[in-house]
């Protein structure tokens, strides 16, 4: 995984560490297909709006992770022109993506739900992403 | 919402993405993959970044760049982490050299390991090379030509001496022969019987004994003369090749009572039996014999006598060689029916005749030293055996892997593809001091970029570097040019047929560019790299940064070099040119000589009747058939036998005496050339009579044996008597002759040699061997061709036909060495003028371009047009004269060595040399015109402010 080592200085990055960020980012961009077909600003604006601006990506590590995924066919790209709006490019998740997002939803939940156990936290409720709409 | 295709932009252009994409473009690195992909990834990362960009319009050029490198902090790490993804081994080395401090990653940086320095070169030099079409396209042609003539030659070497032969371990092989004397005859085949007892050596474990002899194969449909080879049954186990089908001959194929079976060379069975497997079993008469074809050697064997390649391979009878010997000279075959004892009648029993090859394997545990002192031993031992024959015979060996066709004959072949490799290598130096001038005066011009580069902090080793690899591009792509070039030459040469021989050859050249050739290309490539590469490259980076940066004028030292280059350049083609104009000179007297009879109009045809089983009666009764149905074809006026052509490579001598010398031991008499001819032999040859009768049909077995001999022998034999009636011997008491007419003389071995003295005897009482047919024909011979064509098959259609075509086709032989010499000297010549014009050129353009400023002073004070022109073109004439000077002084001397070869003409003709010198002075003259005009065109004022 190479998402985002080289962090641009700010404040997000001191508080999340970028290894951990890093490891989130696939999942959070798959969640976030799951529900409709987006562009790769509006996925980065989403994370940073639901996770109340802990996380951020810049535009290199998102496109690196755009790019990766979509050779890995895990989502599909196409250029949409819209009446008034500029050409951009969607991405929708494609089947291998959504069997790839639950087999990460699954890892997530069973690690989240051992070391908050381990760690004494309040177990979440529910899947990562829909702990970002809080 | 409307999708669009990713390359199509329909929408309102969008000031935003095409501004990301210019950035882009600026700093993403190329990630390797196609156009496309990276345009596709530009596109993508624009739209991205345009996204994003959410600041107010009219930014400054700060602002962006410090928001662009918020989004992508480093451009080589996004390019290595997306390569990564495409390419995930190479990806991974390219992220560890991005990860590198600041390496800027171009062509001219210092660092970065090696493998990325030598592509970066390669790219490098590539863009160089294709940003000046001119130069590259100039040098390529060059080294193209002068590599590919390498090359061609090369393999035509390599086919003839270095090839080895296609047998098993080869080095294991030994040739047996009679020491000889000095040269050509340092070698002498054996006599059968010898092999027979060198076989009792214990350091052999095997012997062979073979001959070439020329077969018909009919092979049902059609009949072909060709040529095969008389082997002992052991033949193919000793040199260990294998059947591609069926089987090869082994020791029971040679007993008496064996069936006749023949093993086709694979060559053969492709060509003549359409590689069909069904030809085993097959029967087919060679030489009138049936034999069934029972195998086809291994593809690639052809013997292990080069060039000659038989097409089949039989096993060795007395009868069989009998056959061939009777139908060559024309005497009666024994009729086959029992073995001939008498050795003189049998050359499998005959010691002193001295005919056939023998190859033998060593023995597994024994030397070649060993081999050798042993078959001495039993060559002193046959000496003290059979005084008579042996008494001064000396047997020795040879490896096999170091003869090719006879060591003597090697030897020559040796010589000879020295000197032409030393020749078309003299063409190769020419284009590298070419290609070097060229370099060299780019390299002047690049001087500003080089010095740059070193001030920026270049190495020098790397330079060199970079300038070599350049030079490596050039050489590898002119050598790719050349083996081009050689396969085509190679194609032709194979394609067409450079001698006429008497009886049908099949020449293996083994012209195939494999892998020595390719070798040869290679390294002929890597010398020419260092030839025109190195040194123009050391100079280049011996430059010092602060003069190149100055500009200052071209160092006197490299101007000394470069006029240096092209001198030797114009001496080498002096030198080259004055052999094309001896050898035109040459060919064209050879052109001119009077043979001695008239070719124009003459058809002829050639016959084997007696190889195809037809014996002495049926042949004579045969050729009178044909003759009449020839002679009575309409537009044919005479039509003749002989035995031999003049100037075919074929010659029949005897000993022959005066009625005075009767009396002297034959033994001492001269050798005269003789050949069998019929009735109006010499009308149909258009020979002149200059006195007495020609041959008629009352000249026959039973009545006065006569014979036509022409005026030189007549001059010698009788200088002071006329010639008529006088009575001469040949070959002793037997064959004595009575001289009916006297001919005038011709040419009979070669278009060079002096007067030879020349015998005709009768064919109606002499036997005609392989007879050849001549027709005098009126109008177009291609006709009478075919007419001919179509008679013989309506006479006998068995008859097999060999050489059907006009005389001045199967004399064309005589002339081979003279034209080819005109032709490949002509463009060895014609190509050393082009590369030397050029080379001259180059020099004299670069030399007016580096005096820009010199020239702009001299004429802003005063000196005319006039005068700049006749500065520029003087210095090209002080080198022409020069190089012109030691061109000739060379020539001289080397010329010496075509004497030999040459007709007519001296090596050190005064025209030839003059007219040289005259063609290079116009070529030089043209070559220093252009530029100069250039000079005179020089602006005063502008070429001051260069400075």
């Amino acid at each position: 995984m190479t998402a985002d080592s080289d962090q641009v200085p700010s404040q997000t990055a001191d508080s999340i560490d970028a290894e951990r960020k890093k490891g989130a980012a696939e999942l959070l961009v798959l969640s976030l297909l799951d529900e409709r077909s987006r562009h790769g600003y509006e996925l980065a604006r989403l994370i940073e709006r639901r996770s109340q601006g802990v996380l951020t990506f810049h535009v290199s590590s998102l496109y690196t992770l755009l790019y990766r995924l979509e050779r890995r066919k895990l989502v599909r790209g196409r250029w949409v022109e819209k009446p008034g709006e500029r050409r951009r490019r969607f991405y929708e998740l494609t089947e291998g993506g959504r069997r790839a997002l639950a087999e990460e939803q699954r890892q997530w939940r069973a690690l989240v739900t051992a070391v908050a156990q381990i760690a004494g936290l309040p177990a979440p409720s529910d899947s990562l992403a829909e702990a970002g709409h809080a | 919402m409307r999708e669009t295709g990713s390359g199509s932009s329909s929408g309102p252009a969008d000031p935003d993405q095409a501004t990301f994409r210019r950035l882009i473009r600026e700093r993403l690195p190329p990630l390797s993959i196609p156009p496309a992909r990276q345009a596709a990834v530009e596109a993508e990362l624009a739209q991205l970044l345009a996204d994003a960009w959410n600041r107010p319009t009219d930014p400054t050029t700060e602002e962006l760049e410090a928001w662009l490198d918020a989004q992508v902090p480093s451009w080589e790490r996004l390019a290595s982490d997306l390569a990564a993804i495409d390419h995930p081994v190479t990806g991974t080395l390219r992220r560890r050299l991005a990860a590198r401090p600041s390496a800027p990653s171009t062509a001219l940086s210092k660092g970065g390991s090696l493998m990325s320095g030598l592509w970066g070169d390669v790219r490098f030099a590539l863009r160089t090379l294709t940003n000046n079409p001119a130069f590259t396209g100039t040098a390529l042609v060059t080294l193209a030509l002068g590599i590919g003539l390498n090359t061609s030659v090369f393999s035509l070497v390599n086919g003839l001496l270095l090839r080895p032969h296609a047998v098993h371990e080869p080095d294991r092989l030994v040739n047996l022969y009679i020491a000889g004397g000095e040269g050509f005859l340092s070698h002498l085949p054996m006599a059968y019987p010898d092999v027979e007892s060198v076989r009792a050596a214990e350091s052999l474990s095997g012997v062979t004994a073979y001959s070439m002899a020329p077969v018909v194969i009919d092979a049902g449909e059609s009949a072909r003369s060709s040529m095969g080879a008389l082997v002992t049954a052991e033949y193919f186990e000793v040199l260990g090749v294998d059947a591609a089908l069926g089987r090869v001959l082994t020791p029971g194929d040679s007993r008496p009572d064996a069936e006749a079976v023949a093993v086709l060379a694979h060559d053969a069975w492709r060509r003549s039996f359409g590689a069909d497997p069904s030809v085993l079993g097959r029967t087919v008469r060679v030489n009138g014999e049936p034999m069934t074809v029972v195998g086809v050697a291994e593809p690639g064997f052809s013997g292990i006598q080069k060039p000659l390649a038989p097409d089949l391979w039989i096993p060795m009878t007395p009868v069989r060689i009998g056959r061939i010997e009777s139908a060559l000279s024309g005497g009666e075959p024994s009729d086959g029916s029992e073995l001939p004892e008498d050795p003189r009648e049998n050359q499998m029993l005959d010691r002193g005749s001295r005919w056939v090859q023998a190859t033998a394997r060593l023995a597994p545990d024994a030397g070649l030293e060993e081999a050798a002192t042993e078959v001495a031993g039993i060559g002193e031992r046959l000496a003290q055996a059979f005084p008579d024959t042996n008494a001064e015979r000396e047997l020795t060996v040879v490896p096999t892997s170091r003869v090719r066709t006879f060591p003597g004959v090697d030897r020559v072949m040796r010589l000879g593809a020295g000197v032409v490799l030393g020749l078309v290598g003299l063409v190769l130096l020419i284009a590298c001091t070419n290609v070097a001038s060229l370099v060299l005066a780019r390299s002047a011009s690049r001087r500003r970029e080089i010095a740059t580069r070193m001030s920026l902090g270049a190495g020098r080793r790397r330079l060199v570097r970079q300038l070599l690899v350049e030079s490596l591009m050039l050489s590898l792509l002119g050598g790719a040019g050349g083996l081009v070039l050689a396969h085509l030459s190679n194609r032709l040469l194979t394609s067409i047929h450079l001698v006429h021989f008497p009886i049908p050859v099949n020449l293996n050249l083994g012209l195939a560019l494999d892998r020595r050739v390719i070798l040869f290309t290679l390294g002929a490539a890597m010398v020419t790299t260092v030839f025109f590469g190195l040194v123009p490259a050391l100079r280049a980076a011996r430059l010092d940064p602060a003069d190149g940066l100055r500009d200052a004028a071209g160092s006197r030292d490299r101007r000394r070099l470069h006029r240096g280059l092209v001198v030797a350049q114009l001496a080498l083609s002096v030198v080259l040119l004055i052999a094309a104009g001896l050898a035109l000179r040459s060919a064209v007297n050879a052109q001119r000589v009077d043979p001695g009879f008239d070719p124009e109009g003459v058809v002829v045809a050639r016959f084997s009747p007696r190889l195809q089983g037809y014996d002495a009666t049926e042949v004579r009764s045969l050729n009178e058939r044909l003759e009449g149905e020839i002679r009575a074809l309409p537009g044919v006026r005479s039509a003749s036998w002989t035995d031999i052509l003049p100037l075919t490579l074929s010659i029949h001598t005897e000993a022959a005496a005066p009625e005075a010398d009767w009396g002297t031991d034959p033994e001492e008499w001269p050798q005269v050339d003789t050949s069998t001819v019929g009735p109006h032999y010499f009308e149909a040859m258009g020979i002149e009579m200059l006195g007495g009768r020609g041959f008629t049909e009352r000249d026959r077995s039973g009545s006065v044996p006569v014979a036509v001999v022409n005026e030189e022998l007549a001059r010698r034999f009788w200088p002071q008597e006329p010639p008529l009636e006088q009575r001469l011997r040949l070959g002793g008491e037997e064959g004595e002759v009575e001289v009916v007419g006297v001919v005038r003389t011709g040419k009979y071995r070669t278009l060079g040699e002096d007067p030879r003295p020349f015998v005709y005897l009768a064919a109606g009482q002499n036997p005609l061997g392989s007879p050849t047919l001549v027709a005098r024909v009126d109008g177009d011979p291609a006709a009478a061709i075919e007419a001919i064509r179509g008679t013989v098959r309506r006479v006998d259609p068995a008859l097999v036909m060999s050489g059907l075509e006009t005389l001045d086709q199967a004399v064309s032989g005589s002339l081979l060495l003279a034209r080819s010499g005109a032709v490949l000297f002509g463009l060895f010549g014609a190509l050393g003028l082009v590369l030397a014009a050029v080379g001259l050129y180059g020099l004299i353009a670069f030399t007016v371009s580096q005096r820009t400023h010199e020239i702009g002073i001299r004429m802003a004070i005063g000196a005319s047009r006039r005068a700049v022109t006749r500065m520029v073109v003087r210095e090209g004439a002080i080198l022409a004269t020069i190089g012109l000077a030691l061109g000739l002084a060379g020539a001289a001397a080397i010329t010496r060595v075509l004497e030999a070869v040459l007709y007519g003409v001296s090596p050190t003709d005064p025209p030839t040399f003059a007219a040289v010198a005259l063609l290079l002075g116009l070529v030089a003259a043209g070559a220093s015109l252009a530029p100069a005009r250039r000079a005179a065109a020089v602006d005063p004022q502008t070429a001051l402010r260069t400075e």
